[in-house]
């Protein structure tokens, strides 16, 4: 167990590395002259040379990358914000936190409403309900995150007055942006669960159960849906990337101050040394939720042991079927 | 497939047999009739018709140019005479929106398509060859999944500017690793099947194996994802649009049009509904077609 | 089967309906959308009208910026950002003050001053002023806040005129500058030049921390907290050293909500008293709603088509291409699409705000005359048509749009480039366009200020201007000199004229329209008045 948590620890640094080089070489090939930008456009052509050699940007791109690298597994130092001049894990820290709790939070509220949502079309398969409720979910998933945020800023802070339009300065600031990148992800905890429940149900342990004349509540509640959840579960990992990048738009829209809307601005304002720390802890905290959820499982259910641990190739193929991620 | 003898089957082997072309029984024959029988697959199917046929003959249904102004006619509700209103170029919205079918599905299909020949190809390989190839692969597409979709395409759109085909190379690559691992997986449940490991038996050569029998046997799983990819890329247009990267004025795209609408959300509401109704139609019709497709090439999956 | 077939039509047909009505259902809460936006706008309110507040009160002023400003001591970091701008000029007093209803420069912290000579202002500073940390106020603060806004700020409009200041005595202070011009007075009543004490300074932990704690200045608000990425907290100064204002609200936040939509909803929903920034577009939309209150003012800028005439190898280099191009133009759409119907379109290339204005072209020749534009393309050579690249912000593309429409009919492709801000200032700086919109604000008749795109120093030397033409001669830049050192009214009104002549001889620009800001209001709200640069005053707002 130790020496999988090691080799799934291991197998982040890959990714890290891949991440940067990535975003390492875009930021290289925008066009534009960051020296130049921070110092505005009424500086001399002297002292954009100077700030560029201060930033390196002089130095081979390899070199640059290297120095980079090294600062970050030094000195924790992921660069100074081009815009405010400070340490951006410093800036990074408190907005990750604002951004975990509203993933957090969608992530629940899409999860219930989607588990709900696919018992009940589950138990009246190919009845009018589990075409209702097919609908219902696709019809978040077809409307555009923004236009649906928008809407209900409209509904319930100009009209109705009951929820802040923006920020998050109380609590109630966090109900729209979590309802909103939740119910984005409705659709597919609602398919998940669908088809394992349908699945589970067909097994035998259910049918013994049903011989054995339990009720039908026992059943569902009690022994299906405990084993349906599993690959619901197991979908959360992906299901939270998607929320990440749903939350990118939304804190825009509602003006939270997360790692999403820091993202956005520094892309926009072409802040590179933002961007590139915003992309490597997003990758990290990804990584190690997913980790954290497999190894939960484990813990739980120690038959699948086998199934998490033993490469992850087949686990793949057993992990219920692909899902076309939603955008953003 | 086995076959049984039922006496439906013979009923329709004596149908078959009055035709002057045997009727083969093949894999996508029996998927459409399973799609045949999915009222809400039918609903989309038809819709999508629809657009196509909106995008085909705009010029046609359009009653005026999507691009004249008319500051005689800034910022007019729905009329008459404009059905879905003007916007503050006094630009007739039912116009753009008409001409807009053509951009929004135009370019959705070229981001999909794309996506498919650079990471579904690359997921392909991966499935087929397995091993070191595969590990590579998919390592690779680890890589670019660790970063968010609109992340990447914002960062692209940086590199490259604003236009459409920048738009389609940055929607690529920020879906490349959906298709690859969507592809892949296809291509495994074909690999395991009896046939092919026969054929690799009997020694039929790799690009034969790949393009005879893979693919065309692994197609239904891959159409289902090419529809919903189809609504995911313009998703991702009109998310794009409203950071305001992707596409520059006066181009008539649905999240354009949106994005200009959104500005006057209070107080002239019906400039954003239009563009968002057609984008969420839309959606939802590739999104039932692509759940109807699923229920066709895929019963188990269901 | 046949049921659940049913029942998704229905459902799918419920959702499209509900979203209908959704949006249908808002139409009435807000404005009368029947009307258009653009042409009924008459009920747009103008700052600088209302009385003064007399009244102090406990409430809490909520402000909706659009961004997150990076510094709250914009010189010390070298920059000028409209947030800073905005919030500092509640926390830092100036010497002089522009009231901006009269157009008069004021007494503030200093009591007189005068010119010594061309470049030497001397001020004679107030004695019984206390600075924020209690201090009295004398000229080494003075000497010092010059000193920063000089060496911080050397490459910026800010330092870049300032050769230093000296004090004369503990109350008396010079100040010199690079160059002659007499409303150089009115550009040191800037919020940059707000006066600090270098003690403050030093207690709030050094330019560097006092950036991000501004603790400095005795303006008549003081720095509480700054939350990152959420808020800016500022508290009534109740020790401020003038008795004569009474500022009505003890508390004023600042939120940051970048989408314009969103942040006027803030204020229809009553989160927030004031939506900064609008786009004036969307503002003038609202200006017939019962919600809000809109103000829609034009603050000095004029807003230039420039053509592109320093590479030969562009057509926009020929005057009869770039003639043709003004004859193209419909001049009234653009500034109704610029403007929102606010404004009509310039006559001069002067501002109407400034005290040298008179219109240089009559409403007939700037009429459209397609037929001209086209003779004179074809003398130009081009008869066939001609390819052009018109660059722009995000913001310009509605205007460039029309430009787009009207070019069309002349035979002109135009192709409009609408990069993100960092894209359009790279080739702008660099001159990759033919056309581009650009302003300047000509009413301070200070070297930035006026006609900057056509001074030598400008397109030659280090600090080039983003866009105008990359192309001057010597006649345009010593007239321009003259007009910003002449002290004489009626010289200067000559001078501004015959500058005005010569870009129109020759097609230098196309005049636009006045540039417009807005800003949304709670209801309620009175005393808008508004600082350099059209940013809203915020001290003086009131119920």
């Amino acid at each position: 167990m130790l020496k999988y948590i090691l080799k799934r620890i291991l197998y982040l640094i890959p990714i890290l590395i891949g991440v940067s080089i990535i975003i390492f070489a875009l930021k290289t090939f925008t066009p534009g002259d960051p020296a130049r930008q921070i110092l505005g456009n009424s500086a001399s052509e002297e002292q954009v040379q100077e700030k560029r050699e201060e930033l390196g940007l002089n130095d081979p791109v390899p070199v640059q990358y290297f120095n980079y690298v090294k600062g970050i597994v030094t000195r924790l130092d992921f660069g100074d914000s081009y815009r405010t001049g400070k340490p951006v894990l410093s800036e990074i820290t408190p907005r990750l936190w604002t951004s975990a709790k509203i993933t957090l939070g969608a992530v629940i509220i899409g999860a219930l409403i989607g588990v709900l949502l696919g018992i009940i079309s589950a138990l009246k398969k190919y009845t009018a309900v589990d075409s209702g409720v097919l609908v219902i979910s696709m019809f978040f998933q077809s409307v555009p995150e923004f236009v649906i945020g928008l809407v209900l800023i409209m509904v319930f802070a100009v009209n109705l007055h009951v929820l802040p339009a923006n920020g998050i300065e109380t609590w109630q600031g966090y109900i729209m942006p979590m309802l909103c990148i939740g119910l984005a992800s409705v659709a597919s905890y609602t398919r998940i669960t669908r088809s394992s429940m349908l699945e589970v149900l067909g097994e035998d342990y259910i049918r013994t159960a049903k011989a054995k004349g339990q009720s039908q509540n026992n059943i569902t509640f009690r022994h299906a849906l405990r084993n349906a959840l599993i690959p619901v579960a197991q979908s959360v990992g992906t299901n939270l990337g998607n929320s990440i990048g749903g939350g990118m738009v939304l804190e825009t829209v509602f003006g939270v101050p997360g790692v999403g809307k820091y993202i956005v601005d520094a892309i926009t304002q072409r802040n590179y040394p933002s961007v590139l720390g915003g992309a490597l802890i997003i990758a990290i905290v990804l990584t190690i939720i997913n980790l954290l959820v497999d190894i939960s499982f484990v813990l739980i259910d120690p038959r699948l042991k086998t199934t998490i641990i033993s490469g992850s190739g087949s686990k793949k193929m057993k992990k219920v079927k692909p899902e076309t991620a939603k955008a953003a | 497939m086995a076959k049984m003898q039922t006496p439906a089957m013979e009923k329709i082997q004596k149908k078959n047999a009055r035709r002057k072309k045997a009727y083969k029984s093949t894999p996508g024959r029996e998927s459409w009739k399973r799609y045949k029988r999915n009222p809400t697959a039918i609903i989309g199917l038809v819709v999508v018709c629809i657009l196509i046929l909106i995008a085909v003959f705009a010029p046609l249904i359009a009653p005026f140019n999507y691009q004249t102004q008319d500051y005689g006619a800034m910022m007019q509700a729905p009329s008459a005479a404009h059905w879905f209103g003007t916007d503050q170029f006094g630009r007739d919205i039912f116009s753009r929106i008409i001409y807009g079918t053509r951009y929004s599905l135009v370019i959705a299909l070229f981001c999909t398509i794309a996506a498919f020949f650079t990471g579904g190809l690359l997921g392909i390989i991966a499935g087929y060859f397995g091993g070191i190839v595969d590990t590579v692969i998919m390592r690779l597409m680890d890589i670019f999944q660790s970063i968010p979709m609109i992340m990447m395409a914002m960062c692209i759109v940086a590199v490259l500017g604003n236009g459409i085909p920048q738009l389609v190379a940055a929607i690529m690559f920020a879906s490349m690793p959906t298709m690859a691992r969507n592809n892949r997986a296809a291509i495994l449940r074909v690999r395991g099947c009896d046939y092919i490991e026969s054929s690799e038996a009997i020694g039929v050569s790799q690009p034969r194996m790949i393009i005879k029998h893979m693919i065309p046997n692994a197609a239904g799983v891959m159409i289902i994802f090419f529809a919903g990819f189809l609504a995911v890329s313009i998703m991702m247009m009109s998310s794009m649009s409203y950071i305001g990267v992707g596409l520059a004025a006066p181009t008539p795209e649905w999240g354009l049009i949106l994005n200009d609408g959104k500005a006057y959300l209070t107080s002239a509401p019906y400039m954003m509904l239009f563009p968002a109704m057609m984008i969420m139609i839309t959606c939802f019709a590739f999104n039932l077609m692509g759940d109807g497709l699923r229920d066709a090439f895929d019963p188990k999956m269901k | 089967m046949k049921l659940k077939k049913l029942t998704a039509i229905v459902l799918a047909g419920a959702m499209t309906i509900s979203l209908a009505a959704c949006g249908g259902g808002d139409k009435s809460s807000g404005t009368a959308t029947g009307s258009t936006g653009a042409t009924a706008t008459a009920s747009f309110l103008q700052p600088n009208t209302d009385a003064a507040n007399t009244e102090e009160t406990d409430e809490t002023l909520t402000i909706g910026l659009s961004s997150e400003p990076s510094t709250l001591f914009g010189i010390a970091a070298g920059k000028t950002e409209n947030e800073d701008q905005i919030i500092r000029s509640a926390l830092t007093e100036t010497l002089v003050k522009k009231n901006y209803a009269t157009g008069e420069i004021e007494p503030n912290l200093a009591s007189e001053w005068e010119w010594v000579d061309g470049t030497h202002l001397k001020f004679t500073l107030r004695d019984d002023v206390t600075m924020g940390d209690g201090t009295p106020l004398v000229a080494d603060d003075v000497v010092y806040t010059f000193n920063v806004c000089k060496e911080y700020c050397a490459t910026s409009d800010v330092g870049k005129y300032l050769v230093g200041a000296v004090a004369d005595d503990e109350h008396t202070v010079t100040i010199e500058f690079t160059t002659e011009a007499p409303d150089f007075l009115t550009m040191v009543s800037w919020t940059d030049y707000g006066i600090v004490t270098e003690d403050e300074v030093n207690a709030a932990g050094g330019l560097e921390a006092a950036q991000t704690n501004p603790v400095v200045g005795n303006g008549p608000y003081k720095f509480v907290e700054w939350k990152n990425g959420q808020s800016i907290t500022l508290e009534r100064n109740e020790d401020y050293w003038n008795t004569d204002y009474a500022g009505y609200y003890k508390t004023i936040v600042f939120t940051f909500t970048s989408d314009a939509a969103a942040r006027e909803m803030a204020v229809e929903s009553g989160d927030a008293d004031v939506a900064v920034d609008m786009p004036v577009s969307q503002a003038a939309t609202y200006a017939s709603s019962d919600a809000v209150n809109t103000t829609i003012y034009s603050f000095g800028q004029e807003t230039h088509l420039w053509y592109n005439m320093g590479d030969d190898s562009r057509a926009t280099a020929d005057a009869n291409v770039r003639a043709a191009i003004d004859k193209a133009l419909d001049f009234d759409a653009i500034a109704q699409v610029g403007t929102s119907g606010t404004a009509d379109a310039s006559l001069s290339y002067w501002d109407t705000s400034c005290e040298f204005y008179q219109a240089n072209y009559t409403k007939e020749e700037r009429d459209v005359d397609v037929d001209a534009a086209k003779e004179l393309l074809a003398e130009a050579g081009y008869e066939d048509g001609l390819e052009i690249t018109a660059l722009g912000l995000q913001d310009n593309t509605p205007v460039l749009t029309v430009m787009q429409a009207n070019l069309a009919e002349a035979g002109i492709t135009l192709t409009i480039d609408t990069p993100d801000t960092a894209q359009f200032v790279e080739a702008a700086f660099g001159g990759d366009y033919d056309l581009i919109c650009v302003g300047d604000t000509p009413a301070t008749r200070i070297p930035p200020n006026v006609m900057p795109f056509l001074q030598t120093l400008n397109v030659e030397g280090p600090g080039m201007v983003i866009g105008g033409p990359k192309w001057t001669s010597d006649e345009f830049d010593s007239k321009i000199t003259a007009l910003i050192t002449e002290s004489d009214a009626d010289k200067v009104v000559e001078l501004a004229t015959e500058l005005d002549e010569m870009v129109k001889a020759d097609t230098i620009c196309s005049n636009l329209y006045p540039e417009m800001k807005a800003a949304v209001y709670a209801k309620d709200l009175k005393g808008y008045n508004t600082i350099e640069r059209g940013f809203i005053d915020v001290t003086t707002l009131y119920k």
